[in-house]
């Protein structure tokens, strides 16, 4: 949602399926009904004549959720988790229906998800030994794998376990590749290519144990949040931006492009910057990129990497620091919390600029299971 | 000739470098204990009590109307060095332990690569567990006696070290502090033959101020034969004022001694004090509550250029203001935990006229007692966020045990002060009226109102509580101060404690 909204998710407050979840009681998480008020990437277009449409997996990005404002059609296909083998045909069927339209197509898949298992099943492609260890994959396995993980922050898995995954992991994402080009051969073919920007990108990476964990949303260390963003124009213009750029960028990158006219409310919305001028090199330094997990019973943690290559971890709970230097150390394994006290310090003060404009009460995150966002609620949970 | 230009070249360039460690100026903080407004002559007090003073306030910033955050010095001078409220950084007396997640002032300048040192005459600063709370970041740390003389050779021995990196120096001067009398008498009656001659002017069991409250000052119900007089009362004030004029006498030799080395060219010199004291005013001696003659304290800025000498402000400025004023003024980044405001904008004319209109002001009890609260929100935070064990009991069952009923959150009174009025919420009145210091001391009861409005500008003593006389005041400030109170205690900031070890207050 924030790369349909160039909002935080503590703006946009779409930061968890249920605003409340508890025995007698499970309120779904509508952002049409938390955020009446925000406009969608969807809802702009929509205003400006374009007709709109999604074809997703359903599931974390579900109608249910508010994900369908501003899209005529919105199609989460039956079953939860689906691939592009559910959404790409029905996107294919609207394309040719559509032909003589200006249209913004959302086009997702799991298929790349630890609930998603291929239906031809996993040929190993990527799997360069021969593993003995007693893993088999699929999503049942991988979802023990994280629920233990979460219970006890590190897993009992060797080397070869973790290279099995990956592997798997691997195939996946050669899968969807795969059908993503098959897409492109079609759209080519009704001859789209001319005049559509397409932009490829991913809303979060996940973890086979890099921290001790698997699957995503407990932490907020690269493997998560460093995730790829393509943009392809008809004029075929190609290079690459390596200063940094954030997801809320991206809203005003498209509106940059097309040339929207933006209204106040919408340009007031908008926390990110269009990347045409990085894109163009006039701009020469990347952004600071903040980012957010509330997740289930386990945690509140918020990070800033700066643009010069350092990650600030704080975890509310436990008040928890942790920096880390991601140009020597990628891997994000060495806290140099002790030893870099001050530029702990400037980026600790930086990123609670941040959380402090968010407008979120800080002393609730110090709260598991407690949805600050969602106000009152936070302290019903309180009570077990 | 070649060779001597590039030598001279590479002389320079060396130089720069040893500049730029020393970018950021020097920082000295004298915290004076038990000094108020009203006993300074640089604040306009009828004795010459502080000359040196009155010098410093010609080559700096005078701050009229300075208010301490709370009314003794644990938590005063921990809110001065935290920018924080006692209600919010945890320190509400001498008990209470900051977390190791806020940091000091101190703490901050070592991150930037200040040296740090702390010395003087101020005993409850080397108090374990208040020691643990200030002597962060320090790389000396020396405390003495309140009757102790400070040894200025350790610190300019200090000073005089490392010239190229930035300093801190911190000096907590107690001579002003009880036992009053240490130095030889220069005000009022010098030939006072009175009771109280010859006596140790201090308070502990067997001292005067205890025996003084067991009598009860002005009452005509006193319980012993022997009364006190205002000359006898005067007599107290007058070696008080001798021992501010001694110790300001010492400041006077130190920033003399200071300029001598040149070292304060380079430096931002803050004097301020962190509770005054009183004489009987309000029906009591020493420090004790936060009316104006203990909470409005002398505060005085010297900037290195001697920018903006001899400007005086008016507006309140309060104890967690001086933090963030020093990391503006050295070009820090302000901690984010940090409640008060820098003055810098105010100093430089760029302030509102309603800069700091309001300010808060927070009376913990000596005996800090911990209990459930009525509210909500804070009851539920409670449980989750921490839970204390003191004397091997939870606090609650603890507190039971000493048979003293459940009060709200942290004992604590609650001021609002604008330069003419305060409000004083008593949330503590249950607790005061039974079983405060104050009663034990005075064997007396004590009837209190729920709230005090004072009328600051025509009763300055705050000698009548006007709260019937001025219902539109008092509404006002009373909804402002309500939703102060309900925001710290929505913070469910429990105090740490543990017990000090000396045998203190």
């Amino acid at each position: 949602m924030s790369y349909f909204t160039s909002l935080y998710p503590s703006e946009h407050k779409l930061i968890n399926k249920f605003i409340k979840f508890s025995k007698e009681e499970k309120i779904i998480s509508n952002f049409k009904e938390i955020s009446p008020d925000v406009e969608t990437l969807a809802s702009v277009f929509k205003k400006n004549g374009y007709v709109t449409a999604a074809f997703t997996g359903d599931a974390g990005v579900g109608a249910q959720f508010g994900y369908d404002k501003g899209f005529d059609v919105y199609i989460d296909s039956s079953k939860p988790f689906g691939g592009f083998e559910t959404s790409i045909p029905p996107a294919l069927e609207w394309l040719k229906n559509n032909k003589d339209q200006k249209f913004f197509l959302f086009l997702h898949s799991y298929g790349i998800h630890g609930q998603y298992d291929p239906p031809e099943g996993y040929s190993k492609k990527f799997l360069d030994f021969d593993y003995t260890g007693p893993l088999k994959g699929g999503k049942e396995e991988q979802g023990k794998l994280r629920e233990e993980g979460l219970a006890s922050g590190k897993l009992n898995l060797t080397e070869e376990d973790y290279k099995f995954w990956k592997a798997l992991y691997d195939e996946k994402i050669f899968n969807s590749d795969k059908k993503i080009g098959e897409f492109l051969e079609e759209f080519k073919k009704l001859g789209f290519e001319k005049n559509t920007i397409i932009i490829f990108l991913s809303d979060h990476g996940t973890e086979i144990g890099e921290h001790g964990r698997f699957d995503h949303g407990f932490t907020l260390y690269d493997e998560l949040i460093n995730v790829p963003l393509i943009l392809k124009f008809p004029s075929n213009v190609s290079g690459i931006v390596r200063e940094q750029t954030r997801a809320i960028d991206l809203m005003p990158t498209i509106f940059d492009v097309v040339g929207f006219k933006i209204d106040e409310k919408i340009k007031n919305q908008m926390r990110g910057k269009s990347l045409i001028p990085l894109m163009m090199g006039e701009e020469k330094i990347g952004r600071d990129a903040f980012s957010e997990t509330d997740y289930r019973d386990y945690t509140h943690k918020k990070s800033l990497r700066t643009a010069n290559g350092w990650k600030f971890i704080y975890t509310f709970e436990s008040e928890e620091k942790e920096l880390y230097n991601i140009n020597d150390d990628p891997g994000e394994i060495n806290n140099l919390i002790e030893k870099e006290p001050r530029i702990a310090y400037e980026i600790e003060q930086k990123l609670f600029d941040y959380v402090k404009s968010t407008g979120q009460n800080i002393i609730d995150l110090k709260i598991v299971g407690c949805l600050p966002v969602y106000g009152e609620i936070c302290t019903e949970k309180l009570i077990k | 000739m070649f060779l001597g230009i590039f030598l001279v070249i590479v002389v320079i360039f060396y130089f720069k470098r040893g500049q730029q460690n020393k970018e950021r100026p020097n920082l000295i903080l004298i915290s004076i204990d038990c000094l108020g407004s009203n006993h300074a002559s640089s604040y306009g007090y009828y004795r010459e009590t502080t000359p040196s003073m009155d010098n410093f306030a010609k080559e700096g910033i005078l701050f009229k109307n300075y208010i301490s955050q709370s009314y003794f010095t644990p938590t005063s001078e921990m809110s001065v060095h935290t920018g924080m409220y006692p209600s919010s950084n945890g320190v509400l007396g001498f008990d209470t332990v900051l977390s190791k997640n806020i940091l000091t002032l101190s703490e901050i300048l070592k991150i930037y690569n200040y040296r740090n040192a702390a010395f003087g005459n101020s005993p409850e600063f080397a108090l374990f567990p208040l020691k643990e709370n200030f002597n962060r970041g320090f790389d000396v740390y020396d405390f003495v006696d309140y009757t102790s003389p400070i040894n200025q050779e350790n610190i300019f021995s200090f000073l005089a070290e490392k010239k190229e990196i930035p300093f801190f120096l911190w000096l907590g001067i107690g001579s002003n502090h009880l036992p009053y009398g240490k130095s030889s008498q220069k005000f009022g009656d010098l030939n006072y033959e009175g009771p109280l001659k010859g006596k140790k002017l201090d308070w502990w069991k067997g001292g005067v101020i205890h025996w003084i409250y067991s009598n009860i000052l002005y009452s005509p119900d006193i319980k012993n034969k022997i009364s006190l007089n205002e000359k006898d009362i005067q007599y107290i004030i007058d070696r008080y004022d001798s021992d501010v004029l001694s110790t300001d006498e010492w400041l006077g030799n130190f920033l003399k001694q200071l300029k001598k080395t040149g070292l304060d060219k380079n430096t931002i010199i803050i004097i301020q004090s962190e509770h005054g004291e009183a004489f009987g005013e309000k029906g009591y001696i020493a420090h004790y509550d936060i009316f104006d003659n203990i909470i409005k304290t002398p505060l005085l800025i010297k900037l290195p250029s001697l920018n903006k000498k001899g400007l005086i402000i008016d507006n309140q400025t309060q104890g967690i203001d001086l933090l963030p004023t020093i990391l503006d003024l050295l070009d820090i980044p302000k901690a984010h935990q940090i409640e008060g405001n820098s003055l810098v904008p105010l100093i430089n004319g760029q302030a509102s006229d309603n800069f700091n209109e309001y300010i808060f002001i927070e009376r913990p009890l000596k005996s800090v007692i911990i209990s459930s609260s009525d509210n909500d929100i804070a009851k539920k935070r409670q449980i989750i966020l921490q839970s204390i064990i003191i004397k091997g009991q939870l606090v609650e069952d603890y507190i039971k045990s000493l048979g003293i009923e459940f009060f709200l959150i942290n004992l604590k009174d609650t001021a609002i002060r604008t330069n003419d009025w305060k409000l004083i919420y008593r949330k503590s009145k249950n607790y005061e009226e039974k079983y405060s210091w104050w009663v034990k001391m005075s064997g007396l009861e004590k009837k209190m109102a729920d709230y005090e409005l004072y009328d600051l500008k025509t009763d300055p003593g705050e000698k009548e509580n006007v709260i019937d006389r001025y219902p539109d005041v008092a509404n006002e400030l009373r909804t402002k101060l309500d939703f102060f109170i309900k925001k710290q205690e929505n913070k469910g900031i429990i105090p740490q404690i543990k017990k000090t070890v000396q045998g203190y207050f």
